[in-house]
This record gives C-alpha cells, structure tokens and sequence, in this order.
C-alpha cells in the first residue's frame, strides 16, 4: 500500500465520521468516488510478481576504459501487470554511458521487457546481483517490490604497459632455455670464459687467440647459457603506504606496473607468481603462459588496499612462497621499515628487485609547488633517496619510478645504471 | 527527464483542476463563503505553475492538497447548504486532478517507458470507469432522503470501521508475505 491509498483512506475515515457527527449524509455520501477509486484498485491490484530474469554482459572481463554492454530481460510469467517498474542494481563503481537502467511497462503474460545499457569503470570485480521490480495496479495506489536475481559478473582487469626485455639475475634459474643469464657456461650468445679444448667441442668454440699464445694447449670460449626463472610478485596494497590525492591512486598504479611486468616476465617464458601484501595475503601460485597471465590479471583486478594489524610490516613476507634463490619483484612505495626486510630477503640468497613508485613526487603534483611543500618534499626526496641508495649498497636492483613517466623508458634507465648482480659462483659446465 | 508521449492526461489535467475548483468556488459563494475562493486560486496557480516548471513532484503535493482541500471544502459548502451537485463534481474532478498528476508523475520519473500511449489510455479508462460509477452512486445517494436513528448511524460506522480495519489488515499481511 502507497501513501496515495492511506491519504484516500483517511480521507474517507474523516468524512465518514465528519458525516455522522454532523448528522449529514451528503457528506458521506462524497466518499462514494473515492471508495469507488479505492475499491478499483484494490481489485486490481497486483498479485504475486513471478518474473523470471536473465542478464547478458558483453565480456566477462575487459580492460580499463573500455566500454560494456549490460542487456536484462524479463519474462512475465505470471498475470498481467498493470504497471510494471524494472530499475535494474548497477553494482557500484560502475557509470552509466549509455542507455537506461529503468523502464516501466505493462507486460501481459508471457511478455517481456527488456533493458539495454553501457557502463564503464575503473579496475575491479564488479557484481550484478538483481533487478528490482516494483508492480502497482492501474491507480498506483498498491505496490508490490521483488527482487528478480540476475547475478553476473565481469572483471575490468588493469591495463599493460608493453615493456622490454627486463634484465634480471636471479642466483638460480630453472633448467628450460630463456632469456635470463643463467650463470653456467654452455651453450649461449654471451662470453661466458675460456677453458681448455675438452673433447667434443665444436671447432668453431676454439679460441685461437688464447691458443696461440701456448705451445701444446688448445682453448675454447664458453658461452653464458641462458634460462628461464621463477619471478615472485609483490605488491604492496598496505592501505597506509598508499597515497590518495585528486589526480587517483597511487596503487593503481602499483597494480599496472605489477601487470606490465607479470606481462613481460611471463612473455619472456619466466615462471611467474603473485602476492598481494595488504589486509591479508592473497597469492597466486607461479605458473607459465598465458592461463597464468589471466590469472594474474584476475587477481590484480580483485587487488584493494586494505590495513592489518599484522601486516603493518613487511617482515610477515612468507618467503616460503617463492622458490630458494629465486627472483623477487617489489613492486610499491617503498616505506622506512620496509628496507631491512627487503635487504634480508637478499641476503637469504634471492635476486630483488624494487619498482617504486614514487610517492612523493605524486603527491607533491597534488599539493602543488609552494615554499613550505618544496621545503617538505626535499626533505623527504633525501629520506628517500637514503632508502633507495641503502637498498641499492645491499645488491637490490633500484628503480624509481615516477609515475608521470612511462614505465618501460624508467626501467630500461635504471636497470642499465646498475650491472646485474654476479655475486653467486660461477659454474663451467 | 524524458518526453514521454502522453497525449491525453496534458489536456485532461487542467480541465480537471479547473472544473474542480470552480466549481467548488462556485458552490461556496453561492452561500456566501467566498472567503475561501482565492484561496483555490492560489493553489491551482501553483499547481499550474509547478506543472509548468515540470517540477512533478511538487505538483503532487498540490494536488494532494487539491484533494483534501476539496474534500474539506465540499464538507463544508453541504453543511452551509451548497448545492450537492456542484460538491459533488468539485469532489470528482479533484480525484480525477490528483490521480492524474500522479500519474504523470510515476511516468516523468521514468526515462523509458514502454508504450506509453497504451498505458495511457487504459489508465483514464480505468480512471473513467471509478469516475462515472462513483459519481452516479453517489448522485443517487444525495437524492434519497431516509431518516436513520442514532443507534443505525453507529451500527453503520461500526460495520464501515471494522470492514476498513479488515481490509488494511489484509493488504498488510499480503504485503508481509510478499
């Protein structure tokens, strides 16, 4: 019942009785249109909805930006209804481009009504739970609302950025031919070392350099051989080392350049997992191709902030999750406390490296540049650069990033400024 | 807000306002009430205006004011001895107006709405079938003249408040059960 039929109702309840207190059957004899009206309604008003809903979505995963279309469509099965208002859930975070998510229509039996709209939205698993209906009779005097499930779901992963090879040592690599170094002689592109001829060597490895400066000795060149590695992921989704301003995320950008370089490990043939450090830990076990691609977009979309007392640190990293001497990518701001963990990581044999979005230059673009913001920000640039400089002395690959700049240009600077690691022995074959 | 094609209910509303009030108007200053007229000016002018303004939803306030104004008004105008015809259309008339703004409303409010000109024309059906009917009942109950007793009046207003209270109880229940 609407407020319209309780205004109706009171209304004749006060006329009736204003009748009979003034002894003036005219008086109640004007509720008869009214009464009339209302009965009208109350016949027809609408008995149980029974609606059955099927919702289609475009794709069931798309990236950023990209537009898609929502189609619902009811069926009536059951009376016809006199007025029928189907306002369809757009889960939330989703904007409406295109079309309407409400329509209202008086579908008989068997009929139905369908609904056509787009939505965009940023990274993130959205839900589509129902539509919500609401049937009233002709007068819409009485309702009736039911929720008619529709569930679906679509994914809007986070875009790539397309980068170069990333040269990365990791102490130990798997035993299939990649890109990486591998630090054992054999076959290969890159010098590696000389040795004594040995039997079996192809006459074009024969240095004949070497060999000529001895009398009875032959010696061949040795080539690097080259794997693939086991790459862990780790992105930093603690909600206090994140920075919000008016330009977005700082995370969202962390969560791209994770994606980027899950992309280009897994491109390279690598063997790629994934952490999620944040309000808990959520991981994706390492794997290969393009199955494995999928379903590290699928968690980075999923990936939020969040706050855990017992993840305020990173020193709860279960290193167990990634392979002995493997290589490990950080990928986030990069916070005081976080340095000596990622220090140990290196020192417990692992190949780290740092992608760090820069914080304070995104903030500072927020804040904008006046004299006590400059003073602030070159005092934590020093901090920083403390930091960086300190992981840098411990053998950590270092990059900074400033997420004005793209990705891959960042990388290739900075990789290129530090040679790659050779601290563990070298093996000839 | 969407331009619906409503064809009938923009002609049908102001006639129903105005037949409203005038003749309630009329009918109370016919018996020397005529204090009360510029009051419904006022009212339909604001109706007409909001409507103007497509602000729906303050018309329907208006128009539930028209309702209980005219209800109170023709009250009034039979007690003071009114001519019960011109009472009883000012009545009919401000239940057409108030249905009809709020008709207008549910369909403004809605971007899509799916042949309108159906929905449209079974709606002022329905509304002219509760209209006529009622206005015939209730005109025949104006022209009977039959004297009750005290003890009838209230076994009357007994059985009116227990088949009301039954009534919303049962709507409640359904709409519980919903």
């Amino acid at each position: 019942m609407t407020g319209r039929a309780t205004l109706l109702i009171a209304l004749v309840v006060a006329a009736f009785f204003l009748g009979l207190a003034a002894l003036n059957g005219g008086i109640i004899a004007l509720t008869i249109p009214l009464l009339i009206y209302l009965g009208l309604a109350l016949v027809r008003r609408p008995e149980a909805i029974r609606l059955t809903g099927e919702r289609t979505i475009g794709a069931d995963r798309i990236a950023v930006g990209e537009p898609i279309t929502v189609r619902l469509h009811l069926t009536n099965d059951g009376p016809p209804l006199g007025e029928l208002r189907v306002e369809d859930s757009v889960a939330p975070g989703l904007e409406v481009v295109a079309g309407q998510t409400q329509v209202l229509a008086s579908p008989a039996t068997g009929e139905s009504v369908s609904l056509e709209y787009t939505v965009c939205g940023g990274r993130g698993a959205y839900r589509f739970q129902y539509a919500l209906v609401t049937a009233l009779d002709d007068f819409g005097l009485f309702q009736r609302q039911a929720r008619v499930p529709t569930a679906a779901s679509v994914l809007i992963q986070p875009t790539t950025q397309k980068l170069h090879l990333i040269p990365i040592r990791p102490p130990r690599t798997r035993g299939f031919t990649g890109p990486i170094p591998a630090r054992h002689g054999g076959s290969g592109t890159d010098f590696f070392a000389v040795r004594e001829y040995q039997t079996g060597d192809r006459l074009r490895t024969v240095n004949w350099h070497v060999s000529a400066r001895h009398d009875d000795r032959i010696f061949s060149t040795v080539f690097e051989q080259e794997r693939i590695a086991d790459i862990g992921l780790i992105l930093d989704a603690r909600q206090q080392h994140d920075v919000r301003t008016t330009h977005g995320s700082l995370f969202e950008h962390s969560v791209q350049a994770t994606a980027s370089l899950a992309e280009a490990f897994l491109n390279a043939g690598n063997r790629v997992g994934l952490l999620v450090y944040g309000s808990g830990i959520e991981g994706v076990f390492p794997g290969y191709g393009r199955v494995q691609h999928n379903r590290l977009l699928r968690a980075l979309a999923r990936a939020a902030t969040g706050h855990h007392f017992v993840f305020e640190k990173l020193d709860r990293l279960p290193t167990r999750f990634f392979p002995a001497q493997s290589q490990i990518v950080f990928v986030g701001p990069l916070a005081n406390d976080d340095v000596p963990t990622l220090g140990r990581l290196r020192a417990l044999g692992y190949g780290v490296m740092v992608v760090s979005p820069d914080p304070i230059a995104f903030e500072m673009r927020a804040l904008g540049a006046t004299p006590r913001t400059q003073y602030a920000y070159r005092i934590a640039r020093a901090e920083r650069r403390l930091n960086l400089q300190t992981l840098s002395r411990r053998g950590v690959q270092v990059v900074d990033w400033d997420v004005a700049l793209p990705l891959d240009a960042v990388l290739r600077t900075a990789l290129a400024r530090q040679p790659a690691q050779r601290r563990s022995p070298m093996r000839m074959p | 807000m969407n331009a619906s094609p409503l064809h009938l209910t923009p002609r049908l509303l102001p006639a129903c306002m105005i037949a409203a009030l005038s003749a309630l108007s009329l009918g109370l200053a016919l018996r020397g009430a005529a204090i009360f007229v510029p009051l419904f000016v006022i009212l339909g002018v604001a109706w007409g205006y909001s409507r103007h303004r497509r602000q729906h939803g303050l018309a329907g306030i208006l128009a539930d004011l028209v309702l209980v104004v005219a209800m109170a008004g023709a009250a009034i105008g039979l007690l003071i001895g009114a001519l019960p015809a011109l009472m009883l259309l000012a009545v009919v008339m401000a239940l057409g107006t108030w249905d009809l703004t709020h008709f207008e409303r549910r369909l403004r409010a809605i971007a899509r709405v799916e042949r309108a000109g159906d929905l449209e024309r079974r709606h002022v059906r329905w509304l002219l079938v509760a209209v006529v009917c009622g206005s015939a009942i209730a005109s025949f109950a104006l022209a009977i003249r039959t004297t009750l007793g005290f003890g009838a009046m209230v076994a009357l207003g007994l059985l009116a408040a227990l088949a009301l209270s039954l009534t919303i109880s049962t709507l409640r229940r359904e709409s519980s059960g919903a």
